[in-house]
C-alpha cells in the first residue's frame, strides 16, 4: 500500500514541477541530460567511468571527474566542462573524431550552469531512506495474471508481485506469498500441498517458486530463463518441474534438488504454455511459433509437433480422461488432437478446430470430471462448452475486462474467473447445463400446400414500360412469358412479371434464351411486395479458407485447392463469393484439389447459385444452411444471405439461361425480374420466361459395351438426370440377361448422386445359343416420390457379343491371399472397413498376353465405392500394377461420417479393354 | 544531394539546385522546399533572353532562373529530327525524311514536323506499345485471343485519340466477354477487388497503396481504412468462364456484376463503405455499378492525381526525366522537382479535355524540349531541370527496330515465351512486324529481354529497365541480332552493292540512316580509307563493318 502512494506523490509532484517550472528554465532531466548522454555518456558512463566520471545522473554529475567539479554553478565561462568542449582548453572533449555539439546545445548547458545547475525539480525531494514493502493486503486493482485451484479446494490467485491464498468455499483470504515480478503462472501439484509460482521481470529473467502450501515456506528457487517464466507445472509424481518463458526455451528441474535437468529447444517463439500429461511421460507446450509440442520427459526427444494452429498458440490442456490435446490462441479457434504420442514419436491427429472467439484464446480449462470446457478470450467474453462434444453450453459476454485467468474447483460445479482489471466472480457451471444455445444445422422445409392450377399454359408478350414494381405484367401459372431486353439509357431494361402464390408453394423460373441463340445472357431474381430481394437460406460460415493455386475458370468440377483443406469433410458447402459449391472428394494429394459436385463435367451449383470464377488467395469459407432469420452466436466468421436469384441454372444443363426454383416464404405476390447479367440489351435480346410448379422427377439411363472377353468381365454404368429438385436414391434392376452372364444387380445410385457402376460377367468359352434373345433383357429404375414408389423402364441396353480373350485378368484378394487363392475362391469376397479406417487389400493378375503395366485409374479407382470411401495412398500415378508385377496391395479408407452399408465394388483396367475385377462386397461398420 | 536532414532535425545545405524536405507523423505530412542556386556569374539577363515557346518554357526558365543554371543552346536540325522521331513515332527518321527535314527553309518546319509525327500510322504502334505496358497486356498471364482483343481495344483508343479520362473510365467500367470487349481483361489479370484497387490507382493516378492493406503506412498517408473503402467499390465484380491459367483454356470470360457482396476487411472483420480515396462515400445500398462513381471520381479534373499522374508519366516519356521519379509514385511524400510545372501541365491537359495530343504538342514545340543535350559551363550538373536535354538509351523495342530499319532486315517473332523456358507458338505477327507493334510482352526475343522491355509482370515503370549491362555489350557486338541481319543475303548491304553506290556515298548513306547526319570529313577519311581498293567479298565486309560500328556507337544507341 505504501509503495503505491509513493509512487503517486512522485507523480503529484512531477506535475506540481512541471507547471510550477517557467517555460524559459533549463530542466535537466529535459535538457541538459539528453545533451551530456548524446555527447559524453558513450565513455563517461557508470561502468566505463572514463576520468572518474558518469553523466549518467545529477548526483554522479555533481560528484565530478575524479572528485573534481566539472562546473562553477552560476558562472558558465569559468566551468571546465564548458571549456573543454568549447576547447578552450585540452583535451578537447568529445574528442576530435566525434560529433562536435551544437551551438544551440552548448548555449543550453551554459544556461544551465547559468540558472544555478540546478536538478530537477522532480528528484529535489528527499531521494534515500529506508524504504519498507508491507505486503499485507493486495491492492484489488491489480491485474489478475493467474490462478489454480489445489485438490484440497484452496484457490491461489496471482497478481503483480504477489500470490493470494483463498479459502475454495468461503473465498476468505488465508495468505498472500511474495514474488518478484509478474506472476504468469500458478500451478498446484497433484495432491495440492505445493504451489509452483512463477514469473519473473520481462526483459530480465524468469523466476519460479515452489512453496509448501501448508506452512507457507518456501522450498526452492528456480532461476535460469532469460525471461519471464509463462507456465510452470508439477510433474504427476511430484519428481519434475518444467518451466516454460518468454525466452522460448522450456526448462525441466528437478523438483527435489532445483537443480536443472534438462532443456527442451525446438520452439521459435515465447512458450506460453506448459501440461504434463497423466501418465508423465509426456509434457506439451504451446508456444507463439504456432505450434503445441509433445516432448518426453525422460529424454529430450521431441514425439510431435501439432502443426495444424494458424497463429500462435497461448494455452494447452489434456482433456481429464488422458484422449485429448487441446489448445488455443490468437486464431481464436479451439484446437483438438487425439493423444497419440503417450511414450513414443507419433502423429496426433487432429480430431477438429473450432471457431470459439471473436478475440484471441488466453486460457482454457476443462472441469475434472471432463463434463466442462471453459475458454476465456480477450474478446471479453468466457464461453462454457461440452467437455466431450465440444458443443457450445453458454457465453458469459461484455465482461469489465478480458479473464485472463481461469480456475475450476475440484468438484467440477464451479470456475473462477479472474479479469485484467482486477475484479473477479466465480461461474456456477451447472446452469450452463440446461439448454444447448448453438442452433442446429437443418434445412428449411415446410409442405406444400395444394393449389390448383390450370393444366394449359398461359401465354403472355411482355408489355413495356414494365420496369418497376408497379407495372409489372401480370402471369398466371403456369405461364410462358416472352420479351425483349430492350436498349435502354443506362443499366439496360428489366422485365417484371408478377405472379401470386401459396406460402410453400414450389415454382420453377426458367428463361429460354441463349439456347435459342438469343445474345441476351439472362438473369432472374424474385422480388417480394416491397421490392426487395427475397431471401433464400442463410449460409453461416463454420471455417474459414482461400484458394492457394490460379484463378479458377467457372466450369471445373475438379481442382479445388483451398486453404486447410484437411479439416474439411466431403458433402459440406463452400461458399465462394456468391457461389456455393459441395466437396464431392478429397484432394489426392499435394498437386490436387477437391472435386466438387458432380464430380465430373461442369460444376454444380447450390442454392441457385451461378458458377462464377474465383481469383488466386480469394476467400471462401465452409457454411452451413440455416433457416432464413435464423440468430447466430457470433462464430467470428460471417453469415451470409443468399437470395433467389440466379444467372446461369446451378445444374449447367441450360447454359447461360437462368432458373430459379422458388418456395414462397408466405402467400402473396412476388416479382420476378428478368434482366441481362452483363447489362447489355438491343432489340434482338429475346428470351422465353417459363413459370411452373415444380414437378420432381428423374430419367435413368443405361450404358454397356456391346463387347466381352470369355470369362471375362466389363463395366457397365447407369445414371439418372435428377429433375426439379429431385434428390432420391435410385436403384436399378437387371433381368433377363442370357445364360452364362453374371451382372451387378441391383445397383444403386446414392441420393444426390448421378451414376453408379457395376460389372457385367460372362463364365463361358462361347455364347452356346446362337439366337440369344437380348430383347428380354429387362432394366428398371425405382425410387420414391413424394412418398410413393414409382418404377421406371430403362431402354439403352445394348447386346453384347463375344469379344477376344482377356489379355489380363483381375482379383481382388484379402492382403494374406496367394494369387493362387485369389484366382481359385468362389464366392464373393467380403472386406470389412470401419467408418473413419482403412482396410488393405490387394489385387492380382494373371497376365495373357499383356506385359506392360495396368492402371487402375486415380481419385476413381475403386469404381462403384460408396461416397466417402476411396482408394488411400495411391501418389501421382494412380493405383497401378507396373510391368514385370502382377500384384499390388493398396488401401480402403472410408470417412468417418460413411454409414454402415454393403456395396459392390471393384476395380477396372484403363488398358487391357477394360477388363474388371470380380465384384467385392464392402461392407462400412461403425 | 542538395539538403540533407541532420539527427536533430536540422537542415543542412550540402549542394546546389532545388529539393524538398518532407515531415510525417502518423499520416498527417508536411513539405518544405529548399532552393540553393549555383555559385555561377551567370547575369539575369540571360534568363530574360532565354527562349520561351510556351508554358512549359515560362515555368522550366522561373525555375532555371531560381537557382542560376545556364541553358544550353538549340539543338541542331539533324539532332532534333531523329530526337523527335525516336521520342514521338519510337521510329527513326529514313535517309530521305532526315534530308528533308534539313533542306527545308521553312521557319516553322518544327512545328510542322511535329504535327505530321502526331498523326503517323508509327505513332499510333508506339502509343499503343506504351499503355500496354502499363495496362500489363502479357501473354503469359492472359490467352492469345484474349491479349489480341486487349491490345486491340487499346489500339483503337489510340487510333482515335480517344481522351484519357475516357479511355480511363471506359477501361474501369468495362463489361462484358473478354473477346468482345478487350477492356474487361484488366479483371482478368486483376481477379481480386484489392488487386483491382491496387492497379487501377497505380497506373492511372500513380499511388501505390498496396502497403496499407496491411497496415497504414508511415511514409504514406493512406489508411488500412481508407485502402478497403476504395477497394469495396470493385466487390462486386464477377466473372463467368476463363479462370486465371496461363497455359491452358480460351481465355474467354465474361465479366458481371452482382447485386450483393461486399470485401471485408479483415482486421474490422466487417466491410468499409465504398470511398474514393479522401472523397466521399457511396452508401452499401447504391444500386447501380459502384465502378462509374469511382470511374467518375477517378478521372475527374478536380481529382489532385489523375492528370497529374499522366502528365508527369508523359513528360517523362519526352524529356527523359519525370517531374517526379519515379513516375508513377506520386505519393505526397515525394514532391515534383517543379512543382508549378507539374500543376501548370496538367492544368493544360484538363483545358484541353484530356487530349493526350495537345499535351504532346505542348512539350515538343518547347524550347526546354528542342535543347541540345550538350552542357554548356554553367549547367554540367543539372540531371533535372532541364537546362539540356538528357540523353537516354533507345527503349528495347524501338532499338530493335532501328537495327532492323537500318539493315532492312525484319525480325521474326513467332513464339510466346513463358517462365520456366517452356513455349508456345504463335502465329500473330507476320514477317516485317515490328517490335514496336508487339501486342504482348512475353513474345520469344533474346534482345528484347537483355535491352530490358517491360516484362508487365506488375504495374510499375520499374518493369522497364534501361540499366546498361555487359550482358548488352556483347549481344551487340558478338551476339546473332546485329551480326545476323548485317551479313543476311538480302539486307540494305547487298541493296547498296546491287546499286553501284560509291564508297563515299555508302558512307554517307550509312551516317544518315543510323545517326540522322552526315559523316564529317575526317570521320569520311576514315572510313573511306578501310575501303581503298577492297572489291567483292572484301568490299561488302567493310560496308557490314561500316554499319556495325555505327549501330554499336553511343551515339546510335541513345536518343540525345
Amino acid at each position: 500500500m505504501r509503495k503505491l502512494k509513493t509512487v503517486c506523490m512522485v507523480g503529484f509532484f512531477a506535475l506540481f514541477a512541471s507547471l510550477g517550472l517557467g517555460q524559459d528554465e533549463i530542466d535537466f532531466d529535459k535538457h541538459v541530460g539528453p545533451i551530456l548522454k548524446k555527447h559524453c555518456a558513450a565513455c563517461h558512463n557508470a561502468d566505463d567511468y572514463e576520468a572518474g566520471f558518469s553523466v549518467d545522473s545529477f548526483e554522479e554529475l555533481e560528484e565530478g571527474s575524479d572528485g573534481e567539479a566539472v562546473y562553477e554553478a552560476g558562472d558558465p565561462e569559468n566551468s571546465w566542462m564548458i571549456q573543454l568542449m568549447t576547447g578552450e582548453k585540452e583535451p578537447m572533449m568529445p574528442p576530435d573524431d566525434q560529433p562536435r555539439p551544437s551551438e544551440k546545445e552548448l548555449k543550453t548547458l551554459k544556461r544551465w550552469i547559468e540558472e544555478g545547475a540546478k536538478n530537477s525539480m522532480g528528484t529535489e525531494l528527499p531521494k534515500k531512506g529506508p524504504v519498507e514493502v508491507e505486503i499485507a493486503t493486495v491492492d484489488k486493482s491489480l491485474a489478475i495474471t493467474a490462478a489454480d485451484w489445489s485438490a484440497h479446494n484452496i484457490l491461489a490467485v496471482g497478481r503483480y508481485e504477489s500470490v493470494e491464498l483463498l479459502d475454495g468455499d468461503s473465498m476468505k483470504s488465508l495468505a498472500v506469498l511474495p514474488h518478484v515480478g509478474k506472476v504468469n503462472s500458478l500451478s498446484f501439484s497433484k495432491e495440492g500441498n505445493q504451489l509452483l509460482v512463477a514469473g519473473g521481470q520481462v526483459g530480465k529473467e524468469g523466476l519460479a517458486r515452489l512453496w509448501d502450501v501448508q506452512s507457507r515456506t518456501r522450498l526452492l528457487e528456480f532461476k535460469g530463463h532469460r525471461d519471464a517464466i509463462y507456465a510452470a507445472r508439477i510433474s504427476p509424481d511430484g519428481k519434475q518441474i518444467a518451466t516454460s518463458s518468454y525466452d522460448k526455451s522450456i526448462l525441466i528441474w528437478d523438483a527435489i534438488t532445483g537443480e536443472l535437468a534438462g532443456k527442451r529447444n525446438g520452439h521459435n517463439g515465447a512458450v506460453f504454455d506448459l501440461e504434463f500429461a497423466s501418465n508423465g511421460l509426456v509434457l506439451i507446450s504451446a508456444s507463439a511459433d504456432q505450434t503445441v509440442k509433445a516432448w518426453s520427459t525422460k529424454s529430450d526427444e521431441r514425439l510431435d509437433t501439432l502443426g495444424q494452429p494458424l497463429k500462435g498458440q497461448n494455452v494447452t490442456a489434456f482433456s481429464p480422461d488422458g484422449g485429448l490435446i487441446v489448445s488455443g490462441g490468437m486464431d481464436k479457434r479451439i484446437w483438438i488432437w487425439k493423444f497419440e504420442s503417450r511414450q513414443t514419436a507419433q502423429v496426433n491427429s487432429l480430431v477438429d478446430s473450432k471457431f470459439a472467439h471473436e478475440g484471441a484464446i488466453v486460457d482454457l480449462e476443462f472441469s475434472q470430471d471432463g463434463e466442462f470446457l471453459v475458454s476465456a478470450s480477450e474478446d471479453r467474453s468466457i464461453k462454457v462448452w461440452d467437455g466431450e462434444t465440444f458443443k457450445l453450453l453458454g457465453v458469459v459476454d461484455k465482461q469489465t475486462d478480458f479473464c485472463g485467468s481461469l480456475a475450476i474447483a475440484p468438484d467440477s460445479r464451479k470456475c473462477f474467473v479472474g479479469r485484467l482489471d482486477g475484479t473477479s466472480e466465480t461461474l456456477m457451471l451447472d446452469q450452463f447445463l440446461s439448454d444447448v444455445v448453438e442452433v442446429e444445422s437443418k434445412s428449411a422445409t415446410s409442405d406444400e400446400p395444394t393449389v390448383e392450377l390450370a393444366s394449359a399454359f398461359s401465354e403472355l408478350v411482355e408489355a413495356e414500360p414494365n420496369d418497376t414494381f408497379e407495372r409489372a405484367n401480370a402471369l398466371s401459372i403456369p405461364a410462358y412469358a416472352s420479351g425483349v431486353i430492350h436498349r435502354t439509357g443506362s443499366g439496360g431494361d428489366k422485365d417484371l412479371f408478377r405472379f401470386t402464390v401459396k406460402k410453400g408453394q414450389r415454382l420453377a423460373l426458367e428463361t429460354k434464351a441463349s439456347r435459342n441463340k438469343s445474345p441476351v445472357d439472362t438473369r432472374l431474381e424474385i422480388l417480394d411486395s416491397a421490392g426487395k430481394p427475397v431471401p433464400q437460406v442463410a449460409l453461416r460460415a463454420v471455417r474459414e479458407s482461400y484458394f492457394t493455386f490460379r484463378g479458377k475458370d467457372s466450369n471445373t468440377s475438379d481442382d479445388f485447392r483451398i486453404h486447410n483443406w484437411e479439416e474439411m469433410e466431403l458433402n459440406q458447402f463452400l461458399y465462394c463469393n456468391g457461389e456455393v459449391v459441395k466437396l464431392y472428394h478429397h484432394p489426392r494429394g499435394p498437386d490436387s484439389g477437391f472435386q466438387v459436385y458432380p464430380g465430373a463435367g461442369k460444376r454444380h451449383g447450390f442454392f441457385g447459385t451461378t458458377a462464377t470464377s474465383h481469383a488466386l488467395h480469394e476467400s471462401c469459407y465452409i457454411v452451413e444452411p440455416f433457416p432464413v432469420g435464423t440468430k447466430f452466436q457470433a462464430n467470428g466468421l460471417p453469415v451470409f444471405q443468399n437470395n433467389y436469384e440466379n444467372d446461369d441454372g446451378a445444374n449447367r444443363a441450360i447454359g447461360s439461361d437462368s432458373r430459379i426454383d422458388f418456395v414462397a416464404p408466405d402467400d402473396g405476390e412476388y416479382i420476378v425480374k428478368v434482366t441481362d447479367a452483363r447489362g447489355f440489351s438491343g432489340e434482338n435480346f429475346k428470351y422465353r420466361l417459363e413459370v411452373r410448379p415444380l414437378q420432381p422427377d428423374f430419367r435413368a439411363s443405361i450404358s454397356n459395351p456391346d463387347k466381352i472377353s470369355p470369362r471375362g468381365g466389363v463395366e457397365f454404368s447407369v445414371s439418372v438426370n435428377r429433375i426439379d429438385g429431385f434428390d432420391s436414391p435410385v436403384q436399378f434392376e437387371l433381368k433377363g440377361l442370357p445364360k452364362g452372364f453374371q451382372v451387378t444387380s441391383p445397383l444403386m445410385i446414392e441420393a444426390g448422386h448421378s451414376r453408379a457402376r457395376g460389372t457385367i460377367w460372362f463364365d463361358g468359352d462361347e455364347i452356346s445359343d446362337s439366337k440369344v434373345d437380348w430383347e428380354k433383357v429387362r432394366v428398371v429404375a425405382k425410387s420414391t416420390l413424394n412418398g410413393s414408389e414409382i418404377t421406371k423402364d430403362v431402354s439403352g441396353f445394348k447386346p453384347i457379343a463375344l469379344g477376344e480373350a482377356a489379355k489380363a485378368e483381375i482379383r481382388i484378394a484379402e492382403l494374406e491371399w496367394t494369387m493362387e487363392d485369389a484366382f481359385e475362391s468362389s464366392g464373393t469376397l467380403e472386406l470389412i472397413v470401419r467408418a473413419g479406417q482403412s482396410v488393405e487389400a490387394r489385387v492380382y493378375l494373371k497376365r495373357n498376353g499383356h506385359k506392360g503395366r495396368v492402371n487402375f485409374g486415380m481419385a476413381d479407382a475403386g469404381r462403384n465405392l460408396p461416397h466417402g470411401v476411396y482408394v488411400d495412398d495411391i501418389g501421382l500415378n494412380g493405383l497401378m500394377v507396373p510391368a514385370g508385377v502382377n500384384e499390388q496391395r493398396f488401401f480402403i479408407k472410408a470417412d468417418d461420417w460413411v454409414q454402415p452399408q454393403e456395396r459392390l465394388f471393384f476395380l477396372r483396367a484403363n488398358n487391357v479393354a477394360g477388363q474388371v475385377s470380380l465384384p467385392v462386397l464392402l461392407k462400412i461398420v461403425e | 544531394m542538395v539538403s540533407k536532414v541532420d539527427e536533430d532535425g536540422n537542415v543542412i545545405v550540402v549542394g546546389y539546385g532545388e529539393s524538398a524536405i518532407t515531415a510525417w507523423y502518423s499520416s498527417q505530412i508536411g513539405i518544405a522546399r529548399v532552393t540553393s542556386p549555383f555559385e555561377s556569374k551567370l547575369d539575369a539577363r540571360v534568363f530574360d533572353n532565354a527562349e520561351n515557346n510556351n508554358l512549359v518554357d515560362e515555368l522550366v526558365n522561373q525555375q532555371l532562373r531560381r537557382i542560376r543554371l545556364a541553358v544550353s543552346p538549340t539543338s541542331t536540325d539533324e539532332v532534333f529530327v531523329r530526337r523527335v522521331y525516336l521520342d514521338t513515332i519510337g521510329t527513326l527518321p529514313t535517309a530521305e525524311e532526315y534530308q528533308n527535314f534539313v533542306d527545308d527553309d521553312a521557319s516553322d518546319k518544327r512545328v510542322k514536323l511535329i504535327e505530321a509525327l502526331l498523326e503517323r500510322p508509327e505513332f499510333v504502334d508506339y502509343w499503343t506499345y506504351q499503355w500496354s505496358d502499363i495496362l500489363l497486356i502479357n501473354g503469359t498471364r492472359l490467352r492469345p485471343k484474349a491479349v489480341l482483343a486487349f491490345y486491340q481495344w487499346v489500339r483503337r483508343n489510340v487510333e482515335s485519340n480517344t481522351p484519357w479520362d475516357q479511355f480511363v473510365r471506359d477501361l474501369l467500367t468495362a463489361k462484358g466477354g473478354s473477346i468482345e470487349n478487350g477492356a474487361t481483361n484488366f479483371y482478368a489479370l486483376h481477379q481480386t477487388p484489392e488487386d483491382m484497387a491496387e492497379n487501377a490507382s497505380q497506373a492511372f493516378l500513380g499511388l501505390s497503396i498496396g502497403c496499407a492493406k496491411c497496415h497504414n503506412h508511415p511514409l504514406e498517408k493512406w489508411t488500412n481504412d481508407q485502402y478497403y473503402a476504395f477497394a469495396n467499390h470493385f466487390s462486386r465484380v464477377r466473372a463467368k468462364g476463363w479462370g486465371g491459367d496461363p497455359r491452358n483454356g480460351d481465355g474467354v470470360r465474361t465479366l458481371v456484376l452482382a447485386d450483393s457482396g461486399e470485401l471485408v476487411q479483415p482486421i474490422r472483420g466487417k466491410p468499409q463503405r465504398p470511398t474514393p480515396l479522401d472523397g466521399k462515400p457511396i452508401e452499401f445500398h447504391f444500386a447501380g455499378d459502384r465502378r462509374v462513381p469511382l470511374a467518375r471520381w477517378m478521372t475527374s479534373p478536380d481529382n489532385p492525381y489523375f492528370a497529374r499522374a499522366i502528365s508527369n508519366r508523359l513528360w517523362a516519356k519526352f524529356m527523359g526525366v519525370g517531374l517526379v521519379e519515379s513516375v508513377d509514385d506520386m505519393r505526397l511524400t515525394n514532391p515534383a522537382s517543379n512543382e508549378a510545372l507539374l500543376d501548370g501541365l496538367a492544368t493544360y491537359l484538363v483545358e484541353k479535355k484530356f487530349d493526350l495530343k495537345e499535351l504532346m504538342r505542348l512539350i515538343l514545340n518547347s524550347a526546354a524540349y528542342q535543347r541540345s543535350s550538350k552542357t554548356v559551363a554553367g549547367n554540367e550538373a543539372d540531371q533535372q531541370f532541364y537546362s539540356r536535354y538528357f540523353p537516354r538509351r533507345l527503349m528495347a523495342e524501338v532499338l530493335l527496330d532501328a537495327v532492323s530499319g537500318v539493315t532492312e532486315v525484319p525480325t521474326e517473332f513467332k513464339q510466346i515465351a513463358f517462365p520456366g523456358a517452356d513455349a508456345q507458338n504463335t502465329n500473330f505477327y507476320p514477317t516485317g512486324t515490328r517490335a514496336i507493334q508487339l501486342y504482348d510482352s512475353a513474345v520469344k526475343s533474346y534482345f528484347l529481354k537483355t535491352f530490358g522491355r517491360n516484362q508487365r509482370e506488375i504495374t510499375c515503370e520499374c518493369q522497364r529497365s534501361d540499366e546498361p549491362s555487359m550482358v548488352q555489350v556483347l549481344h551487340l557486338s558478338n551476339g546473332d541480332t546485329l551480326n545476323e541481319k548485317l551479313e543476311a543475303k538480302h539486307n540494305r548491304v547487298s541493296d547498296w552493292i546491287n546499286l553501284t553506290y560509291t564508297n563515299r556515298r555508302i558512307v554517307k548513306e550509312a551516317f544518315a540512316v543510323c545517326l540522322s547526319r552526315l559523316p564529317t570529313e575526317k570521320e569520311q577519311e576514315q572510313f573511306l580509307k578501310l575501303f581503298s581498293g577492297s572489291r567483292g567479298k572484301q568490299r561488302r565486309l567493310i560496308i557490314e563493318d561500316l554499319l556495325w560500328s555505327l549501330m554499336s556507337s553511343r551515339e546510335f544507341l541513345f536518343n540525345h
